[in-house]
């Protein structure tokens, strides 16, 4: 499937979210929907989301609040092909290659070039999926290609077994 | 130089991001005008109690906001303020930052309540 139909955006930044809700709604068929928390967005994954924008840390929320790492981890086990995508106002590279490991598809730094850049990973994404697609389809091409070509040589090795093929065919 | 008589938002990148949209630049406005002044005051209390995780929490979750406004010298001072607090070095200048923080945010309001009252009119 290569269409995103519903992507997720997770911050306790209540005007970062609303900036980048607006920003994605140029896609029209992507229903966009917004959580605050990481426990929010948790128990609407029955949602199916296939790409989550995700804050990295939630220190509005409270203290307890579960961080980004931590939800990632979350999405992730419940559904390994949901694309998580953090948003951080870190610019620490470190903590970029920390969500990478945890499976982040991309770490945007929150400043006035992330709504672009949000923009550009679902394209990209749009473009995995695509390529993934692709890549499933040329495998069962394969697949038939190579049980027709076997079929084949088992029909030869018949009908030569048979004395039906032989070295001259007669047709001379 | 004084503070007072300095612009303190540039709202260039709010107008690119909306169009020029006066009713989304409102919206976006009157979004920081309700969330930013108690995280200000949040950052204030957590110097009063020194709880420095608290004010390197609330300077990070503040800057974002910040740079969309225009708050060029805020985004700076909030970030000496995050990576002071986070590391724990010149905490003496705590206070200081904050104040001056405070007075820079102050302004950057007052500048935008008259902006929203431009756009109003």
């Amino acid at each position: 499937m290569t269409e995103i139909k519903t992507v997720f955006i997770v911050d306790d930044d209540q005007a970062q979210s609303a900036m980048v809700a607006d920003y994605l709604s140029k896609f029209k068929n992507i229903t966009i929907k917004v959580f605050t928390s990481g426990e929010e967005c948790l128990k609407n994954l029955s949602l199916n989301p296939q790409i989550i924008f995700l804050d990295y840390s939630f220190d509005k929320v409270g203290k307890n609040a579960m961080n980004g790492v931590q939800i990632l981890k979350e999405i992730k086990k419940g559904n390994a092909a949901i694309e998580v995508v953090m948003f951080s106002a870190q610019d620490k590279i470190e903590v970029a290659v920390n969500t990478m490991k945890y499976g982040a598809f991309d770490y945007i730094v929150k400043n006035e070039s992330s709504f672009h850049r949000s923009e550009n990973v679902i394209l990209n994404i749009i473009r995995k999926l695509k390529l993934e697609n692709n890549l499933k389809t040329y495998k069962r091409l394969a697949i038939c290609f190579g049980i027709a070509f076997v079929g084949m040589l088992i029909s030869f090795v018949i009908l030569w077994s048979n004395g039906m093929i032989t070295d001259n065919p007669g047709w001379f | 130089m004084d503070a007072s008589t300095q612009q303190m938002t540039n709202l260039d990148f709010l107008q690119s991001f909306t169009g020029n949209n006066p009713v989304k630049m409102e919206k976006y406005i009157s979004i920081f005008l309700e969330i930013a002044p108690p995280e200000e005051e949040l950052l204030r209390k957590n110097l009063e109690l020194k709880d420095w995780d608290g004010v390197r929490a609330t300077a990070h979750s503040m800057r974002p906001q910040m740079t969309y406004m225009g708050i060029k010298s805020g985004e700076m001072l909030l970030d000496t303020i995050e990576k002071n607090a986070e590391s724990g070095t010149a905490l003496e200048k705590m206070p200081e930052h904050i104040g001056d923080f405070n007075k820079i945010f102050n302004l950057a309001c007052g500048e935008l309540k008259a902006y929203l009252e431009k756009l109003k009119s």
